[in-house]
């Protein structure tokens, strides 16, 4: 039973389109030169009673850079990435971008775990490679973190990692442009405590409609799926919606 | 017979103006699957002051300009609007109006400012109004000149 539905599943996944606009990540493409993202996220974690409203800006600086300013109104992010690595052919593309992220923040999360909501203060950077196959979309990152703060025992550096994986489900066939997508994605979030024993690996499963070809809202739901160092924020819903001015 | 000689002329240029045009161009992306990436490249195409409009097929990627009479068209910023846009061009096909009636492998001539070769097999007969296909790698010309096959 059990091989019968992964059979289904991967011929499920096989005869649908791949989409790589990720909701816990980003993939190695940048946005479209002259656009403006605007976009407001609501994040809840459970265990830790936060409630965090992030408010983004994005914007292509150049043909293949792009940033993003956000703030929670208390802590503030900057993340920036280039795009150095593309080779796009019919229904498919392979690109490779370099990403810095940065939040500067008031406050010193106590615990283990790096957390990137805002509750500490970090720099960070890494390598972004998305392979997309009509079909199939599949995208990796894998970064290193400095925090500013340090947590007794733990030390400041963590490699940071995800394996991202999205499908559209419908439409199965497009005819215009105000058809509204949906979208599934399943990512796979990691860190790895680099003077440390600790880890965690999530799951991110998470829903997408797009509107008019040009906004999304997203629904994410984030979870442990091996937790040893006791993070209290191992799981959390996510909420968001933006909109691209072309 | 000054005043014949400047007729003349006026008409000389005038017909040469009417020659040099790229009336239309087909351009099929690469790179993408989704309709939001497809709409950047479609709103990118739609800014060119040069296009009048522009017809879309999302599900093969193909994006039909009609270019205005009046404008000079720019192959490098058609290229760019796509590029920009985040994508790349598969193929690229222009709708030439041509003075000549046969097509000759290795030919050179100038149209709407630009410099294409012919490359072909063999002679063949073309219209006056042709749709030709770009052949150089990345819309990129070599020694300032587009390759071009029917």
């Amino acid at each position: 039973m059990k091989y019968l539905l992964c059979f289904l599943f991967i011929g499920w996944v096989i005869t649908t389109k791949a989409q790589e606009l990720y909701v816990f990540s980003e993939p190695a493409s940048t946005m479209p030169v002259k656009s403006i993202i605007l976009k407001q996220s609501y994040n809840q974690m459970a265990g830790m009673g936060i409630q965090n409203f992030n408010t983004q800006v994005e914007f292509s600086l150049a043909k293949k850079w792009m940033v993003h300013l956000g703030t929670n109104f208390k802590a503030a992010d900057f993340y920036s990435q280039y795009r150095f690595f593309s080779v796009d052919a019919m229904y498919k593309h392979t690109r490779l971008a370099w990403y810095f992220r940065g939040i500067v923040s008031p406050e010193i999360a106590n615990q283990k775990a790096f957390l990137y909501d805002g509750q500490q203060s970090l720099v960070g950077s890494g390598i972004i490679a998305t392979h997309l196959q009509h079909k199939w979309a599949s995208s990796v990152t894998i970064g290193l973190t400095h925090r500013k703060d340090g947590y007794a025992g733990v030390g400041q550096e963590a490699i940071q990692y995800s394996l991202s994986n999205g499908w559209l489900l419908y439409p199965k066939k497009y005819e215009n442009y105000d058809q509204t997508n949906f979208n599934f994605y399943l990512e796979i979030l990691g860190q790895k405590l680099l003077h440390n024993n600790g880890y965690y690996i999530d799951m991110a499963p998470a829903v997408q409609f797009i509107f008019n070809s040009q906004s999304k809202l997203n629904f994410g739901y984030r979870f442990a799926l091996d937790n040893p160092m006791h993070r209290l924020n191992n799981k959390g819903l996510y909420l968001s919606y933006d909109y691209l001015f072309f | 017979m000054k005043k014949l000689f400047l007729i003349v002329c006026i008409g000389f240029i005038l017909t040469n103006t009417a020659i040099a045009q790229i009336k239309s161009a087909e351009i099929v992306a690469s790179g993408l699957t989704c309709s939001m990436c497809s709409k950047a490249i479609f709103k990118s195409l739609e800014k060119l002051s040069f296009v009048d409009s522009v017809k879309v097929n999302i599900e093969t990627s193909t994006y039909i300009l009609t270019l205005s009479n009046s404008k000079e068209v720019k192959i490098e910023d058609i290229k760019e609007a796509v590029y920009g846009a985040g994508f790349a061009i598969a193929k690229l096909g222009l709708s030439l109006q041509l003075a000549d009636k046969i097509a000759s492998n290795g030919a050179v001539f100038t149209n709407a400012n630009y410099q294409f070769k012919w490359k072909l097999a063999k002679d063949k007969n073309v219209t006056p109004l042709q749709k030709v296909w770009v052949l150089n790698k990345d819309i990129t010309p070599v020694n300032n000149t587009y390759t071009i096959s029917l």
